[in-house]
């Protein structure tokens, strides 16, 4: 009976076998594209270089924010976050994409209060769209701030030639930069940058363009220069419970 | 389109037309054909250059061609007036024995339509190498003509073949006037049928099993090399050598056996005038496949003839894998560019990259190979035996520590495909029919997770506005347009890939396409460091193309767009080197577009669409 399993066994074994070495060594709990490619972490969503050599941004709610009232405080912290997980596991992710090339991430973060859900959606032409929906929640927050951490060697500049450096944490070496890249230098004494911005361009010290962030008349522009953490403070209308972010990779 | 579509048709009917005058056997009668467009198109251009100066290459080509081709057709239905052709065609068990070749045909067109071209639609291509074959084609189509391609366009600056591939390739086109990249579009659909075709008639030559030739097919059809080799997918002078090799190993199996040696010459000859001919084709069509194909072709017609006996064949398998074994080792002592080349580099890779492509390609399912080794040893099968000698002999030169020596892979595929197969049959050889069926279909679908993952993988990089291609509508508009407003008097520059890919797409010269000089690589880049108009435009009058085939340039067009922006911020390294291109379109960054107003109001713009600027040097 054995010698007549056998042969069947070890075929079913080497196909099962095949499969997973496929999907093991073509790794989809990210998804990628031809320039980037994103990795669920624990608490935040990384965006990489396609080698996977630098990581160009990330997205956690341990760095956005919600305002009510006049209080402004992150969207998960220390002491509400629960946990954080993908829709589904690794496979059936891939599973899905399989049938239906379904270019987008899920992710969802469970607070005390909350339950926030993450979607990353590949629109093609080198730009993502990030969604945060307040999917169950019993706050009601006025204003989102879409949060994105930048690389540590990376700048901020706007449409206008601009570069943005806190007064705190100026040096010589970001004027020499500033010069060399012919852009103007504006000095922050807060974190709030000026409202005549309609892009924000992420350079790395090589002057190389990393990312564009567009930015809408109605939005507010914060950035910490200490945490690499640009803020884009989005009104939430009273009948919507998610806010929409486009970035665009370079 | 349509145009596009019989133009490919043609590209494999037209030999065979003016090859049945010779033999019925389809295949002999491609190689003939073949090698008698080639003759004709060197007497046609002999003609033009010696004799009909005023007349135009392609024109006396164009007339000759029609004028043989009549007569041939004539002859053919004069010879041929006996062959009860529809009879055979509308017999109902002819059709219901091919049903299984069928079924995996149109299996395969749907794989290869809904998965590999899903978002590469016509004319869009993923195949880098082909734009230095439609800029040669271009260049017959233009009435240029030698025997080796880097003596028509400086485009290749070595030779691996001659022009034979490119002059099958430009008959179509003249015949039926279609555009190259459109029919190159639908030649490498055809390509792709074909070998899984040549694999399922080639397993079915050899083991008189159906069900054997079309696992085999499928697993054909489901093996993407997505490095380097392409056989199935990309048609290139390497894997058409390779195809055609499959065809000759059927057509050798399918000839009578020696019955002694004692022939003499002429007989020799006789019989196998289109074997020697098949072998002159290869090596046309590729110096070093071709050299590989002719040598594994003998060992394939000593062992159809059973020449060796069942105790040298053990000691040949023992050999075969002592010397794999050798090569192995090998790898350790050291590694070998071979050429001079800065790209060779690139392509001599170590044995633990090779593994790793191995298993992208196939998953661990080499391990149905090593069963059929086991078993070929085990209970001395012969038959098995054999055609794993010439795959392991294959597979040694393959994992040689040379560069380029990955390429031979081109025709071992086939074998190890068919191996491949055997081992998955014989393991399930035992069991009835829906048993059997459910681990085939269990195979299968491994096979197909892993072809989809690995093509996905090799396409993600050329991703671009919704598509997976080399070049964008946009670049296809614009190179419509420098077709129509301009001839071969002007010259293109840019950055490598942009001038690569429009001058194979407008068929106007460019300095070197993808493989521009270094000096004039250098020369580009330091555009950046200026911004005196007078400098640039300097800069590029003295770009030069390397060689003398073109007339006197009376214009140079300076391209400028996404791709060239994101040229001139690679590392000067990646910037000289001939393996770094900027392989798909790039949008037109915020930080571009100071530069792009600096050049567009120094000089004068000709074209201009959302993704590229023509402007007038």
């Amino acid at each position: 009976m054995n010698k007549l399993l056998i042969p069947a066994l070890l075929v079913i074994t080497t196909s099962i076998f095949m499969l997973f070495v496929s999907m093991n060594r073509m790794k989809f709990n990210s998804h990628s594209d031809s320039i980037y490619r994103t990795i669920v972490n624990p608490q935040s969503l990384s965006f990489y270089t396609s080698d996977l050599a630098k990581e160009i941004f990330r997205i956690s709610p341990f760095d956005d924010y919600i305002y009510i009232g006049s209080d402004k405080k992150h969207m998960a912290d220390i002491q509400t976050f629960k946990r954080a997980y993908q829709q589904s596991n690794e496979v059936f992710q891939l599973i899905r994409r399989l049938l239906f090339d379904n270019k987008h991430i899920e992710w969802f973060v469970i607070t005390d209060n909350s339950k926030i859900r993450y979607e990353i959606i590949n629109k093609g032409g080198n730009g993502i769209s990030v969604i945060r929906e307040l999917e169950k929640s019993n706050l009601r927050p006025q204003f989102i701030g879409q949060s994105v951490v930048i690389c540590n060697d990376c700048y901020v500049i706007d449409n206008n030639n601009r570069i943005f450096f806190s007064e705190n944490y100026l040096s010589d070496r970001q004027i020499q930069f500033a010069s060399s890249g012919h852009f103007m230098p504006v000095i922050l004494s807060e974190t709030l940058l000026p409202i005549n911005i309609s892009t924000l361009v992420i350079i790395d010290s090589n002057f190389n363009p990393k990312i564009t962030l567009p930015i809408k008349p109605n939005q507010q522009i914060l950035y910490d220069q200490k945490w690499q953490l640009i803020e884009i403070r989005s009104l939430l209308k009273p009948e919507e419970n998610f806010v929409e972010q486009t970035i665009y990779f370079e | 389109m349509l145009t596009d579509l019989l133009s490919s048709v043609a590209f494999y009917i037209i030999p065979i037309l003016l090859g049945l005058l010779f033999t019925r056997k389809l295949f002999f009668a491609w190689v003939s054909g073949s090698l008698l467009v080639y003759l004709v198109a060197f007497i046609a251009y002999g003609f033009t250059k010696l004799l009909f100066t005023e007349l135009s290459f392609t024109s006396l080509l164009r007339g000759v061609f029609i004028f043989v081709l009549g007569l041939e057709i004539i002859l053919i239905i004069f010879k041929y007036r006996s062959f009860s052709f529809p009879d055979q065609l509308i017999n109902l068990s002819t059709i219901k024995k091919h049903l299984p070749l069928l079924f995996l045909l149109i299996f395969s067109s749907i794989i290869y339509f809904s998965i590999w071209r899903s978002l590469t639609p016509y004319p869009l291509h993923i195949n880098w190498d082909v734009y230095e074959h439609i800029t040669v084609v271009n260049k017959i189509t233009d009435g240029y003509y030698s025997i080796l391609p880097s003596r028509m366009t400086d485009t290749f600056t070595f030779n691996s073949y001659s022009t034979l591939f490119h002059t099958l390739l430009a008959y179509p086109v003249i015949l039926l006037k279609a555009d190259v990249v459109g029919m190159y579009w639908w030649l490498e659909f055809w390509h792709y049928l074909l070998t899984i075709l040549a694999t399922y008639l080639l397993t079915r030559k050899i083991f008189s099993q159906e069900e054997l030739a079309l696992l085999a097919g499928l697993i054909s059809a489901l093996v993407f090399e997505s490095s380097i080799v392409y056989s199935s997918l990309f048609l290139l002078p390497q894997t058409f050598t390779a195809l055609l090799t499959l065809f000759f190993f059927i057509n050798i199996l399918n000839g009578e056996p020696i019955n002694s040696f004692r022939v003499n010459f002429k007989d020799i000859l006789s019989k196998y005038k289109y074997h020697f001919l098949s072998f002159i084709l290869l090596l046309l069509l590729h110096f070093i496949v071709g050299a590989l194909a002719c040598i594994l072709a003998v060992i394939w017609w000593v062992f159809s003839n059973k020449i060796i006996s069942s105790k040298a064949t053990n000691h040949l398998l023992l050999g075969s894998i002592i010397f794999i074994i050798i090569t192995i080792i090998f790898n350790l002592v050291g590694s070998w560019d071979l050429t001079n080349r800065e790209e060779a580099v690139h392509f001599n890779l170590s044995l633990m990259k090779k593994s790793s492509l191995f298993i992208s390609w196939y998953s661990i399912s080499f391990i149905f190979f090593f069963y059929v080794l086991y078993i070929s040893i085990r209970k001395n099968v012969t038959l098995y035996q054999k055609l794993l000698i010439i795959s392991i002999i294959g597979l040694s030169l393959v994992l040689a520590p040379f560069a380029y020596f990955l390429k031979f892979f081109v025709i071992i595929r086939y074998l190890i495909n068919i191996i491949i197969a055997l081992g998955v049959r014989n393991l399930s050889i035992g069991y009835v029919g829906y048993i059997r069926s459910s681990l085939y279909c269990l195979v299968a679908i491994a096979f197909f997770v892993n072809f989809y993952l690995n093509q996905l993988t090799f396409k993600e990089q050329f991703y671009f506005k919704g598509f997976y291609s080399h070049f964008s509508f946009a670049e296809v508009e614009a190179s419509e347009w420098l077709k129509r407003n301009f001839n071969n008097n002007t010259i293109l520059i840019s950055d490598p890939g942009t001038q690569y890919i429009l001058e194979a797409l407008s068929g106007i010269n460019s300095p070197g396409g993808a493989y521009m000089s270094e000096e004039n690589r250098l020369k580009l880049r330091s555009i950046n460091t200026t911004q005196d108009p007078k400098e640039i435009k300097d800069i590029i009058l003295r770009l030069k193309d390397g060689l003398d085939v073109e007339k006197p340039v009376e214009k140079k067009l300076f391209i400028v767009g996404g791709r060239y922006f994101a040229w001139q911020k690679l590392p000067e390294d990646q910037q000289k080197s001939f393996y770094y291109n900027v392989w798909r379109p790039h949008r037109l960054l915020v930080v571009d577009q100071a530069s792009l107003n600096f050049l567009t109001n120094n000089f004068k713009v000709l074209y201009q669409n959302d993704e590229l600027t023509i402007l007038d040097i």
